[in-house]
């Protein structure tokens, strides 16, 4: 579709012959006929089957179409102006002008209106955005009608409702952590190099620009350089219309709804750029995100679970958006943040052992947060989507589960099934081992422990691990608090947890069952009665049968009796014949002599 | 209904406790009916209404939708006719007018396409137009749909005299095609002068002149309701 065709208008109708340049390929079009390639496209015109649709009426379309864009061939033509002029069907309208536009024969040569998908798809190449928030953002158009510093810019690409669904990238481990790292300092917004330290200017908006990047800005820069950036800020409407590059606040000329990311440098103007004033730094906060904030950030999902204005209060440094799109970062980010959680929040009273505090047992999961974080990533990632079946909490997140689990079994319970769990863990490795001090364990206990029903012994049983934790828990406060220690001591917890649980599981079994077998038992019983009074009433109902059907009987005999001897009666006074209709006359006629 | 996937047009206008709640969306009749719980739920969590909102968001969503259920039958579309449509409605801050020429018998007839498409050539700024201005058409093409079912079930319950007064009743709104249609019609182009009356008008209010608007229709249905409580009174 390359090649520029070229066309003669109908020289009938202008004086002056003027050339239109239509796609090669479009060449089968004439003014005078209706092509076969139109007839297929639009084939509702000639059908010949309805009053308004026939080939004159499509021509006269067409032909006023193609005529209106070529008043001004540099002007996009659109299908609003030209629907408002014409009588019929829109969409058939519609139709047709798409069919028109997408063989070029019109709006071929006008300036493209930049189209936000167009723009887009562009911008992909160009930026890779990391981790964008999960929520839906329908990006605006930009306004054409701004000075010329207003051009669109970059444009940040965000899961777009128009596009359909382009799925971010998929984060790792170091794409989230690696900015973490407080020694190497941040990345840069353009160049998405390490800036060194304080060679960084923050801009407007919270980017980190390295001083190279932010002297040296050209229009080419969008196509060349890989732009990394953080995830997207809170889009405050800016109040200067300063017209800075990349991610820069919005022309202030264009007061857009909060949900409006920035717009995209196509060519910027040079000499609008130089004006930039970036020198000073302004009071935002940095985009990485400290380690205390992480942790407020993780106490508050945990507390408010799904409530973002509460969250975003505990965290205070952070708005709603910023926190909303850290927590997806994380791996398993999405997990926490989502709509489940809330569930589970309401669900906690439903609970029937004790309701302990959740506070009180924050305080074990703080430093599981905080540590867990980075643990997280390699600990059993599956268990947090395997639902373990208690009481309600299924789909809570894995510190939440820990935190409930260990609030709802009994201290002998918990403190048995976190020796088994220290056991397992000291046959995994020796360094384990080393760490809870094995030696202090003997044969004996182990035998004993590895057996999983407390219940049962929980007297005989309890006191000895009691006293052996605690030895235990000795060696492991003096030894220094290194990572590898915890992390066993996480495992050794959570382990411990689920342990509980499954006694407690088994527990809760046990008096199912007999439950239900009690239940049964009421139920057969109930019918059993219900057969029997069944069976009463029919019997009474039968013994009243027979006596009506008693009295029939004696009603019958005395009848015939009454017959008979009326009968007799009339035979004795000689009654020549009888007029009556009741008697048969057959026998009547035998009788009478 | 004809077009390319039939959507239910809902109109929700909420009033408890102080909390307003005055929506207008499409759904999708095969969605399963369990979705609209979940619906109800999350919009009262995402807009922190009073939980009470919950059952009748929801109650009034699935009376819409058995109402249009209802409407079983589709054979009256099947006859080409030419509906006028209005638009005029308020979006944030942004106002359309429009009238156009539809064609209810067309199967392939889009609204949130036409929606999408007038919104970008008019260079709409606020996203939450488009969806407004296809909800607006939907409820539109319903009525005549609803229209046209009930003048079919009248004619034939009534008479056969009263058939063709029914019908002629219902085609009123259509267009006379045959005037523009014809052999011998003067064609399908309006002339430029009709040319503004048909085409699309979009205002861009500031904030004072929404709230004045607001004020107004407030005054207006308040004044509505106490008529209606004279009424039932009297």
């Amino acid at each position: 579709m390359s090649e520029g065709g070229e066309m003669a208008p109908n020289g009938g109708a202008e004086p002056s012959r003027e050339l239109y340049t239509i796609p090669f390929s479009s060449s089968w079009f004439q003014w005078n006929e209706i092509h076969e390639t139109e007839k297929q496209a639009l084939p509702e015109f000639f059908e010949g089957v309805s009053t308004t649709k026939n080939p004159r009426i499509y021509k006269d379309y067409r032909d006023f179409i193609i005529n209106k864009y070529r008043e001004d061939t540099s002007k996009r033509l659109t299908f609003t102006e030209v629907r408002k002029a014409l009588i019929g069907d829109v969409s058939l309208l519609h139709k047709l002008f798409r069919f028109l536009e997408n063989w070029g024969l019109i709006n071929f040569s006008a300036a493209d209106k930049p189209n936000k998908k167009e723009a887009q798809a562009v911008e992909m190449r160009v930026l890779v955005e990391e981790g964008p928030p999960v929520w839906l953002r329908v990006l605006s158009a930009p306004m054409p009608g701004l000075p010329p510093q207003g051009k669109p810019l970059e444009e940040k690409k965000l899961i777009g409702g128009e596009n359909g669904l382009k799925l971010p990238p998929l984060t790792s481990y170091s794409d989230i952590y690696g900015e973490w790292d407080p020694r190497t300092g941040s990345l840069c917004g353009f160049c998405g190099d390490r800036c060194l330290a304080r060679q960084y200017i923050k801009m407007e908006d919270g980017l980190k620009v390295c001083l190279k990047c932010s002297k040296s800005k050209d229009g080419d820069k969008d196509e060349e350089t890989e732009v990394k950036t953080a995830p997207a800020p809170a889009p405050d409407p800016a109040p200067t219309p300063a017209p800075a590059p990349v991610p820069a606040p919005e022309p202030a000329s264009a007061p857009e709804p909060a949900t409006a990311p920035k717009p995209a440098p196509a060519p910027a103007p040079a000499p609008a750029l130089l004006s930039v004033p970036i020198s000073t730094p302004t009071p935002v906060p940095s985009l990485a995100w400290t380690d205390s904030e992480m942790l407020l950030l993780l106490e508050g999902v945990l507390k408010h679970g799904d409530d973002w204005d509460l969250i975003a209060q505990h965290v205070r440094t952070r708005n709603k958006t910023e926190c909303i799109a850290r927590l997806i970062q994380l791996p398993f980010g999405e997990h926490i943040a989502s709509p489940t959680n809330g569930k589970s929040v309401s669900r906690l009273p439903v609970t029937q052992s004790k309701p302990v505090e959740i506070e009180i047992s924050k305080e074990p999961v703080e430093i599981n947060g905080e540590v867990g974080g980075l643990e997280r990533i390699s600990e059993e990632p599956p268990s947090k989507k395997s639902r373990i079946a208690y009481n309600g909490s299924a789909t809570d997140s894995l510190i939440k589960q820990v935190a409930i689990l260990s609030t709802i079994s009994g201290p002998h319970i918990t403190a048995a099934a976190a020796d088994a769990a220290i056991i397992e863990l000291c046959n995994e490795s020796d360094h384990a081992k080393v760490v809870f001090d094995k030696s202090k364990f003997d044969a004996e206990t182990k035998s004993n422990l590895s057996n999983q029903e407390p219940p049962s012994d929980l007297g005989a049983e309890g006191e000895q691990p009691t006293i052996l934790l605690q030895e235990t828990e000795t060696p492991c406060n003096e030894s220094e608090e290194k990572f590898t220690t915890t992390e066993y001591r996480i495992r050794a917890s959570v382990a411990t947890a689920i342990g509980a649980t499954a006694a407690r599981a088994k527990l809760l079994a046990d008096h199912e069952e007999r439950e239900i077998e009690n239940l049964r038992a009421t139920i057969i019983e109930a019918q059993m009665r219900k057969l029997q009074v069944k069976m009463k009433h029919f019997a009474e109902l039968e013994a009243m049968m027979d006596q009506e059907y008693d009295l029939l009987q004696q009603q019958k005999r005395y009848l015939v009796r009454e017959w008979v001897s009326s009968l007799r009666q009339a035979f004795d006074t000689g009654v020549p014949r009888w007029k009556e209709n009741a008697v048969p006359k057959p026998s009547i006629i035998r009788s009478t002599p | 209904m004809p077009t390319k996937e039939s959507l239910i047009p809902i109109h929700l206008d909420l009033d408890l406790d102080g909390h307003r709640y005055k929506d207008a969306f499409t759904w999708n009749p095969h969605d399963p009916d369990s979705q609209v719980l979940s619906f109800a739920k999350r919009t009262v969590k995402d807009l922190k209404l009073p939980p009470t909102f919950v059952t009748q968001i929801s109650q009034s969503i699935q009376h819409q939708l058995a109402e249009f259920r209802s409407f079983g039958g589709q054979d009256m579309f099947i006859q080409e006719k030419i509906v006028p449509l209005k638009l005029d409605l308020r979006v944030n801050n942004t106002v359309v007018r429009d009238t156009f020429l539809w064609d209810i018998s067309n199967f392939e007839s889009d609204p949130e396409g036409f929606a999408v498409t007038l919104c970008n050539d008019l260079d709409v700024a606020d996203p939450e137009v488009a969806p407004a201005i296809a909800v607006a058409i939907r409820e539109q093409l319903y009525e005549i749909a609803t229209q046209s079912v009930s003048a079919v079930k009248e004619a034939k319950l009534g008479k056969k005299g009263r058939r063709g007064y029914e019908l002629s009743k219902g085609g009123n709104n259509a267009l006379d095609v045959s005037r523009y249609f014809g052999s011998k019609g003067s064609g399908v182009i309006r002339k430029r002068k009709d040319w503004y009356m048909n085409g699309p008008t979009v205002d861009v209010l500031t904030n004072e002149e929404v709230g004045t608007l607001e004020e107004l229709n407030s005054r207006f249905r308040r004044k509505l309701d106490e008529k209606e409580d004279s009424f039932q009174q009297g």
